[in-house]
């Protein structure tokens, strides 16, 4: 069977035609009851936008289990222990679990197992799929109705060979999309054309690449922000975190100059503060070696603004007391039980966010706000070409405005500023 | 659909344990065995929620579940066709089951069809834990994927629940051994009102017209003269109390379909008189109403293509043995499979041998063993025709306790029985027999002793061979403990001895019995030496009436008595596999070092 495909430039609508096009097949080729819609991303933050998208359509609510690539993959081999283990099969690490999913959809019955659940599969930002990953989909091409949307240019994974996907992508049908329907600015339509082209990037409507001295800055930043309508957030380039918690810590305060008059505190937050949290959780240990299950709840409960997943762990630890008799943990189950909890949480828990999302551009992949504060600092990792991919992916996720700012005047002279 | 098989752990009193099942399966085993834990496991697995009791502590072997001891039920569902799962997709799918392949040949499981007559199973899992904070039992009924699957209630554990949908499909029905039945037959029943609604939906039209009669009845309760006063009174009473004109109504039911449903309670009448309700008729008519009911409810669904499953505990109970058989007939016929346990020999004569399971448990080791493993060839052996044929009863009735003796012939096994009686007759307080709780006999045919080892072997854990002290005795012994998979235990009388001086031994105790009056016309030897010898002769030797009146005397002198109650403890002892006192018999261990030769001593101090 041939899959379906989409590919063009950020904000041509790929998600979207994605999920008219399996409205549309679904139409001519209903569900049975009992069959189910499967979509399937990279990452957790993308899982739970498509799932959002894909509720907001009343035809097919209900009817749609999204979940993460790697999420499926170990489902696969939980339900399929036995047969993996007559193929001597074993996983170990994530790369490993899709291989061997693969390696078991390619096996009919598998595959066939899984299309009467899920006769349609839908995969976005395919680009990421690593060729173990890219084995699954494969595999299920065969028995499914396959749509696929993907952007090679927005694959960030520097060092990640896109040929193979690239290859297979090109052996569907695939739709290419043009129009950008994020932006109409001009600025922002015409340095996304020439960053795919790695073409230095210029200023225009919508678009404004700016470098100001260090004691000016925050000010620059913090006003830009401030004085933005709608929806709004501040990305960082990788290297660039350290800058953007100097920078939140001043904004919180607010800020006031003859230049840029009275800024407000403004509240930024990390949209990722799992790691924050968990060695927060993990310091109250510090010194333990083993430790029983009152004093790990009473350790737990002594945290002051604890995170939001402790309560999952202290429910966790009740109940491995109450089923499984554990009564002392060691410092490492432990670790490996906050990992899990904190995990589970960034990946299905409900994130408030009061304020300004803050966020790396990895992190603010497939989302769109109306205005974006993008942070450039100095050693950005990656070729030329990574590094357009990465600004590429920053400024596309404008739709009205994206104010670049860079840390030292030289990066303006370099890519992917200037090629 | 049907049950292949079952697994068992921690319930009960098994520890561990499994059971095959046939279309037909009849399980039979001493009382204690597993038979109605199985049952009750098959209920867990396959039951709706009414079927099932709610699980205490009492449920987990040993009654003291810690905190991380499981009941873990099992059960292998075969019978899918066609033999391919992608034409059952309820079943086998994603976030359903993994489709497993059964071996019929060598039963065993396969994760891939390895070869064509591969069966197409799934398998399905009960488990329970005792949670220790809320004192309840938890429980959760999953697909089993792999034997080395997670425990079920482990944190993060993911497992794919059974939805009851697919329990219904299998259509399980259980009628327990403790049933009431005229409440089974009411309304109230689940099964009475399943069947009806399946028949094409309640009686409707008669039930809403029924309704609203009783709504408003001609001559409502409330109106009746010597009631209106007091109904005023009260009508009074709530106006005062609540300011509203409230009336008191009196009406049969709860006027709704529901109340009127509940209401029902069959009658059933015979030429022209007024019908009595159920419970006022005998038991047999009931029940036998009933499970006829309950039949007619399996045809209707096997009919329309759906699975019925019947689970009866020992449909022997109120029923009477000639349409115990007739009915067992109609089970089969009807069910897509039949599960029974009974204790009644004419139950357990109706399947055959492949059909009838003995179950028996060793310390909570459940054994569960078809009587033979397939059905009995064409050119089996007369011992074997014997065995599982024409003296069908008398073998179920030997294998139904927990040990078994195979001695070399009938006298001998008819003789035991009859001093059983004697046993069960003048027993004592302080001198109890086991013998007729413990020890089942069996007939042997043609003293093909060593044959009927060898074909009970598989079937029963606990085999004691007896034989004669005489030569002939002696070279079964020796046959015996020579073979591949010799018995435990052989058990020899002693030297020169058949069953006939074990009864002169008897008499020996008091030599007065000689002259009971009853005994007198077959002109008994006034000296007690000459009278084993006397009982060999062809025309005594299998003489049932003299026997029987030798027993009548026996049980008339206290010293024969104690004799016959002291051999057949001996027997009971060795039979169980318990140690028994040197002076009473003596052992010898066979050169394979598996079968223990035990001789019975007849010179015991006091006895």
């Amino acid at each position: 069977m041939s899959f379906r495909g989409f590919e063009g430039p950020a904000g041509t609508g790929k998600t979207h035609r994605l999920i008219k096009e399996v409205e549309h097949y679904l139409a001519q080729h209903p569900l049975e009851p009992y069959q189910r819609v499967l979509a399937l991303t990279f990452m957790h933050g993308s899982r739970k936008r498509l799932d959002e998208r894909f509720r907001n359509i009343a035809a097919l609510r209900g009817s749609v289990t999204c979940m993460t690539i790697d999420r499926f993959a170990q489902y696969i081999i939980q339900r399929w222990c036995s047969f993996a283990a007559a193929k001597g099969l074993q996983a170990d690490g994530f790369d490993q679990t899709c291989d061997i999913c693969g390696q078991l959809l390619e096996c009919s019955v598998i595959a066939e197992w899984v299309a009467r659940t899920f006769p349609v599969i839908v995969v976005d930002e395919a680009q990421d799929l690593n060729p173990e990953r890219l084995r699954i989909l494969k595999a299920l091409a065969q028995h499914v109705a396959l749509f696929v949307a993907a952007d090679e240019f927005q694959c960030l994974k520097d060092g990640l060979d896109t040929a193979p996907f690239l290859q297979w992508f090109a052996t569907g049908n695939v739709e290419a999309l043009n129009v950008v329907h994020r932006t109409g600015r001009q600025g922002l339509l015409t340095a996304g054309v020439a960053l795919r082209n790695l073409q230095s990037p210029r200023p225009g409507a919508g678009l404004k690449i700016d470098y100001e001295y260090p004691n000016v800055m925050p000010f620059a930043i913090a006003s830009s922000l401030a004085r933005a309508p709608g929806s709004k957030a501040l990305i960082y380039a990788p290297a660039g975190r350290g800058w953007a918690d100097k920078f939140i810590a001043r904004a919180m305060q607010g800020m006031e100059s003859k230049g840029y008059g009275i800024i407000p505190p403004q509240n930024l937050l990390h949209e990722d503060r799992n790691d924050d949290e968990k060695q927060a959780v993990l310091a109250a240990f510090a010194g333990m070696e083993t430790v029983d299950t009152a004093t790990a709840l009473a350790t737990l409960d002594a945290i002051a603004n604890p995170p939001p997943w402790v309560s999952s762990v202290s429910k966790a630890i009740v109940k491995a007391a109450q089923t499984q008799g554990c009564e002392s943990w060691s410092v490492a189950g432990l670790t490996d039980l906050v990992e899990r909890k904190a995990t589970h949480h960034k990946a299905y828990g409900y994130q408030r966010t009061y304020g300004i999302p803050v966020m790396s551009i990895h992190q603010a992949k497939n989302r769109q706000f109306d205005h974006v504060v993008l942070l450039w600092p100095p050693g950005v990792p990656g070729s030329n070409e990574q590094k357009a991919r990465l600004l590429y992916n920053g400024i596309t996720r404008a739709v009205l405005n994206c104010h670049v700012f860079v840390r030292i005047e030289s990066l303006l002279n370099q890519p992917p500023f200037r090629f | 659909m049907r049950i292949h098989a079952i697994e068992i752990e921690g319930f009960r009193g098994i520890i561990s344990g499994k059971v095959r099942f046939n279309d037909f399966t009849v399980l039979i085993g001493p009382n204690n065995s597993g038979k109605t834990t199985i049952i009750e496991a098959l209920a867990l697995l396959f039951g709706r929620d009414r079927l099932v009791r709610t699980l205490t502590e009492h449920d987990f072997y040993g009654s003291c579940p810690s905190v991380t001891d499981r009941i873990k039920i099992v059960a292998t569902i075969a019978g899918f066709a066609p033999n391919d799962p992608a034409r059952h997709p309820d079943w086998f799918r994603a976030n359903r089951a993994v489709p497993k392949w059964l071996n019929p040949a060598n039963d065993t499981l396969s994760p891939e069809k390895l070869n064509d007559d591969d069966l197409l199973v799934c398998q399905i899992a009960f488990c329970a834990r005792f949670d220790h904070a809320s004192l309840e039992v938890e429980s959760i009924r999953y697909f089993l994927d792999d034997v080395a699957q997670d425990d079920p209630f482990g944190d993060d554990v993911s497992i794919t629940q059974i939805p009851l949908a697919l329990i219904k499909e299998l259509g399980f029905f259980l009628v327990p051994a403790s049933r009431t039945w005229d409440r089974m037959i009411s309304f109230g029943s689940e099964l009475f009102r399943r069947a009806v609604t399946y028949v094409g939906g309640k009686p409707a039209e008669t039930v809403i017209e029924e309704r609203d009669r009783l709504r408003n009845p001609t001559a409502p309760l409330e109106v009746d003269e010597k009631m209106k006063p007091l109904i005023d009174e009260v009508n009074r009473d709530i106006v005062s109390l609540f300011g509203r004109q409230t009336e008191l109504k009196l009406r049969l039911t709860s006027t709704d379909s529901d109340g009127v449903l509940e209401a029902v309670i069959p009658h059933f009448s015979e030429g022209d008189q007024i019908p009595l309700p159920s419970r006022r008729h005998g038991s047999g008519l009931i029940s036998l109403q009933t499970l006829i009911l309950l039949m007619r409810f399996g045809s209707l669904r096997t009919a329309n293509g759906e699975n019925f499953l019947m689970c009866i505990e020992e449909p022997e109970l109120h029923i009477p043995p000639p349409q115990q058989r007739r009915l067992l007939h109609l089970m089969q016929k009807h069910a897509s499979q039949t599960i029974i346990t009974t204790h009644s020999p004419t139950v357990a004569a109706v399947p055959d041998p492949h059909q009838l399971v003995l179950l028996a448990n060793d310390a909570g080791h459940l054994t569960a063993s078809p009587l033979l493993v397939t059905p009995l060839d064409t050119d089996a052996t007369s011992p074997q025709r014997g065995l599982f044929l024409s003296d069908r009863d008398a073998t179920i009735t030997a294998i139904m306790n927990p040990a078994v003796i195979i001695p070399e012939g009938k006298t001998d096994a008819s003789w035991l029985r009859l001093l059983a009686r004697v046993a069960d007759l003048s027993t004592t307080n302080e001198n109890l027999v086991s013998f007729t709780h413990e020890v089942g006999v069996i007939p042997t045919k043609d003293s093909r002793i060593a044959d009927v080892f060898d074909d009970l072997r598989g079937v029963h854990p606990m085999l004691t061979c007896l034989v004669d002290g005489d030569a002939q005795g002696k070279a079964y012994a020796r046959t015996l403990a020579a073979k591949l998979e010799p018995p435990a235990r052989v058990m020899v009388w002693p030297d020169g001895w058949t069953i006939e001086d074990v009864i002169g031994w008897v008499l020996a105790a008091d030599h007065s019995i000689l002259q009971d009056p009853e005994l007198a016309p077959y002109g008994l030897p006034t000296d007690i030496g000459k009278f084993s010898a006397f009982l060999a002769q062809d025309n005594f030797k299998t003489d049932e009436v003299l026997h029987g009146l030798i027993a009548d005397a026996i049980s008339a002198k206290p010293q024969c008595c104690a004799r016959v109650a002291h051999m057949l403890n001996v027997i009971a002892s060795l039979a169980m596999g318990r140690d028994v006192s040197a002076e009473w018999a003596t052992s010898t261990v066979s050169k394979s070092g598996k079968t223990t030769i035990w001789t019975f001593n007849n010179v015991v101090s006091g006895i």
